[in-house]
């Protein structure tokens, strides 16, 4: 008798399960709406804070500023899947400066890896033939050796992203790994480029990019800018070891290249990219894609507003 | 009975030297690719062939690097006879391969009603008096130029397609693609190309081999008995060779070895053989019901025979004539080559003039160009100059740091160059259309061929301008330093205009001898 259920029991349980599941959809679907970004709380502090790291071992440097950041732990958890992506676009040897430094790189994979992330994956869709950059710039052997997974763009894996926020373009292919990744490094080089002015962090990011990414010229301060709104990135490692400051964003010959010495690490993508301008003795300001990242709520541009640590290795 | 024994054995050890050399073959064709680590070996197989190599030499009237396995190849059939097509050839296993599938629907004729065999020395002098007049003609038909070409434009190409289109299928089956993408890319890297490479005009290669092929329907070896000019070569050399086919006088006229003999090279009384047709596969032996067939080194005069040559002096003069007729047809040139300007051949090509004569047309050069930018010439540019390599910028650019074409070449057309000279090698020019490109015709921005240009001072630079259309807007304009452009076409291949680039390479009409060794300032 006692257990028998009644018609008013039935109801309520039926109507607190459809309340509680429905706020938990309402939970879920609130928590993937932030930008792609699945574990965005606890992670950035709303204070943006970048380390620079000075010296002359850029693998030391790197290992530095991220502890600075208060290290690899705080961003990469056991058994995460993390994607290390820096610059490796043209067949080019490191003294070039064309590409991302190798030792940087190498030193990201593998504190990646001890702060306990299941598998490290390495990549970029290369401008020149893919498995000559990827070993000529040192990028591959380097992460392999720290214990990466280096692969080659697969085209089957991009997926077409909306942009909710596009002003030119409402969606792009974008490539899945990259996506999907629980932490996303963007591991970008600084260097002068004759449209942008300069490839920094927010231009790395051509590199995940799928379909005709030369079409994406035409209005590539805005393009950028809206593209950075839908891709996740956890953390900016910029390498400044050396910079290319005139001939890129391809470079080739050393006069271009200036030894800066420096590596720049921070959650802020819009905040590491406007310090890295000042290497370049030009303001964040004169960057359009900083600028509209900015003014989207990307980050900040505001070099007073951020706070700039620096280490000496 | 020990010979009973030991042919049978000789003849599947054959089979198995053939099938080992046809893999050894693909897979030097496999490693024609970066990184290239069988440098020294992947040119072997257009290398070994004798025709090839000194009709070369004849038609280009230069010298060649390395002829020494050629040499050999004529020593060792000067000793054993026709032995390479019985055994090692890639195109005779190839062909032995699909005379299996075909023997169901074989309609062998008597040889005494099809006698074609004299056609292949007449297309060998053919081929010699074009070579004269310094005509390539070998390349398009030395059987070793050709399965090279075949195999590694046609066959190896098919083979990654089928096989991308099987895994990608695979891919989107759940489960089953956890098995088959770790396969997928292990084969990507050992066996695959590293995306799907076509060449134009493939559909012709396809043809020619299967025209090959098909004609097993009417007899084992049609090719290697009618027409091969390396196996007429061969054929002339191996009268003289020391190893000879022995038919003891106990023979029973049981005609085993006739029906067992590829090349119809026996005699109608199983005795004789035809001199210079028998490629030594010891089926005749290995069928012998009475073990009577051996083959011996210097055997007693009185046992062998062999039948003669017949050769006509009508077949000679039909030889000789076509091929003076030839020379003047292939030459006729309706774009007279010199004002085509498309006609970008890659870094290290020796002179325009004389290089579709040393040209083998083997192909290696564009098999391993991993941008897929090379290809077989059609006739474009005139009828000599025929699968011979052009670079088809839209296609696939010419890599700034890369020489591996310049690796490969068997004949020397394309001379190897240092990486250091390769970048200052100028292989054409870029010109802007400025009726295509985007700021000029569109009013955008765009500067994508001056971000991709590899030369370190930039061959493509801009200025910035008024546009044309819009008030008040400023763009940058392209545009191209004609003496720092090497003609690499990378601008062309990453020009993000639909159909036609808005900046294409070409050669300039009015270059002066020796533009290809310009060095950029």
């Amino acid at each position: 008798m006692e257990n028998k259920i009644t018609r008013r029991t039935f109801l309520k349980i039926l109507g607190g399960g459809a309340v509680s599941l429905s706020g938990l959809s309402f939970l879920t679907s609130r928590g993937s709406a932030a930008p792609g970004n699945k574990r965005e709380e606890g992670r950035v502090s709303h204070e943006s804070h970048i380390v620079v790291a000075e010296g002359r071992d850029p693998y030391a440097m790197t290992m530095a500023a991220l502890a600075g950041l208060g290290g690899m732990g705080q961003f990469v958890r056991r058994g995460d899947i993390v994607v290390v992506k820096p610059n490796m676009a043209f067949n080019r040897v490191p003294e070039q400066a064309a590409n991302t430094n190798p030792e940087v790189v190498r030193a990201v994979v593998r504190s990646c890896l001890e702060a306990g992330a299941k598998v490290v994956k390495v990549f970029d869709k290369t401008v020149n033939v893919s498995r000559m950059t990827y070993d000529r710039s040192g990028i591959a052997p380097a992460a392999r050796e720290a214990g990466a997974r280096v692969s080659f763009i697969d085209e089957r894996k991009f997926k077409e992203k909306q942009i909710a926020q596009g002003k030119f373009i409402k969606s792009w292919p974008i490539y899945k790994e990259a996506l999907e990744a629980d932490v996303f490094i963007n591991v970008p080089i600084a260097k002068q480029h004759s449209l942008a002015r300069l490839t920094l962090g927010m231009k790395n990011i051509m590199g995940v990019l799928g379909g005709n990414r030369g079409r994406l010229h035409q209005n590539i301060d805005q393009n950028l800018a809206d593209l950075n709104t839908v891709i996740p990135i956890h953390l900016t490692v910029m390498d400044a070891y050396r910079i290319l400051t005139a001939n890129g964003p391809t470079g080739g010959r050393l006069e271009d290249v200036k030894f800066t010495g420096q590596v720049i690490a921070g959650t802020d993508r819009v905040s590491v990219d406007a310090y890295s301008t000042g290497l370049f003795g030009l303001k964040p300001e004169d960057i359009g894609y900083i600028r509209i990242a900015y003014e989207k709520g990307l980050g900040e541009i505001d070099l007073a507003k951020v706070r700039v640590e620096t280490v000496r290795v | 009975m020990k010979l009973n024994n030991t042919y049978p054995v000789l003849r599947t050890i054959r089979r198995i030297v053939q099938i080992g050399v046809l893999f050894f073959f693909f897979f030097l064709l496999v490693k024609t690719a970066y990184p290239l680590q069988l440098k020294k070996w992947v040119d072997f197989f257009p290398r070994l062939s004798p025709t090839g190599v000194f009709l070369t030499i004849i038609s280009s009237r230069m010298a060649i690097s390395g002829i020494l396995p050629a040499i050999l190849l004529l020593v060792l059939t000067l000793l054993l006879g026709r032995f390479f097509c019985g055994w090692l050839c890639p195109l005779g296993t190839t062909i032995d391969f699909s005379d299996t599938l075909l023997r169901k629907n074989r309609r062998e004729r008597k040889e005494s009603q099809l006698n074609l065999r004299a056609l292949k020395y007449y297309f060998l002098l053919f081929l010699f008096i074009t070579a004269l007049f310094g005509l390539q003609t070998i390349g398009w038909v030395d059987p070793l130029s050709l399965v090279t070409r075949s195999y590694a434009l046609l066959i190896y190409p098919y083979l990654n397609f089928l096989g991308a289109g099987l895994f990608n299928l695979l891919y989107q089956v759940p489960g089953v693609n956890a098995l088959s993408e770790p396969l997928y890319s292990f084969l990507k890297t050992y066996f695959f190309t590293p995306f799907q490479y076509l060449y134009q005009g493939h559909p012709f290669f396809l043809l020619v081999l299967v025209s090959i092929l098909i004609m097993g329907l009417f007899s084992r070896r049609w090719w290697c008995r009618n027409l091969c000019p390396l196996g007429a070569l061969l054929a002339l050399v191996s009268r003289c060779s020391f190893l000879k086919r022995l038919v003891k006088s106990e023979c029973l006229d049981c005609d085993a070895c006739l029906k067992a003999c590829k090349m119809g090279a026996i005699g109608e009384d199983g005795k004789k053989v035809w001199r210079g047709e028998c490629i030594e596969c010891l089926n005749c032996a290995g069928q012998c019901p009475q073990a009577e067939v051996s083959f011996q080194f210097f055997p007693p005069k009185r046992n062998y025979r062999s039948a003669p040559l017949d050769l006509s002096r009508r077949g000679f003069l039909l030889g000789t004539l076509s091929a003076v007729a030839a020379f003047p047809l292939f030459s006729l040139n309706y774009p007279r080559r010199k004002k085509y300007p498309y006609l970008v051949r890659p870094p290290g090509s020796i002179p325009e003039e004389n290089f579709t004569g040393k040209c083998i047309r083997c192909g290696l050069c564009m098999a391993v160009c991993p941008t897929n930018g090379l290809h077989p010439g059609l006739w474009q540019a005139g009828g000599d100059s025929l699968w011979t390599p052009i670079l088809v910028s839209r296609v696939g650019y010419c890599e700034y740091s890369c020489n591996l074409c310049t690796q490969v070449c068997p004949t020397d057309a394309i001379r190897e160059i240092s990486l250091e000279r390769k970048k200052k090698w100028v292989i054409g020019t870029a010109y802007i259309d400025e009726n295509r490109c985007i700021p000029y015709s569109r009013d955008k921005n765009c500067l994508v061929c001056e971000e991709v240009c590899p030369i370190p001072t930039k061959a493509i630079k801009f200025r910035k301008d008024k546009a044309k259309n819009t008030p008040g807007k400023k763009l940058l304009y392209p545009y191209v330093l004609e003496e720092r452009c090497i003609g690499c076409g990378i601008c062309e291949n990453k020009c993000p205009v639909e159909g036609k680039a808005a900046i294409i390479v070409t050669v300039p009409q009015l270059s002066p001898p020796g533009y290809a060794d310009r060095i950029p300032v």
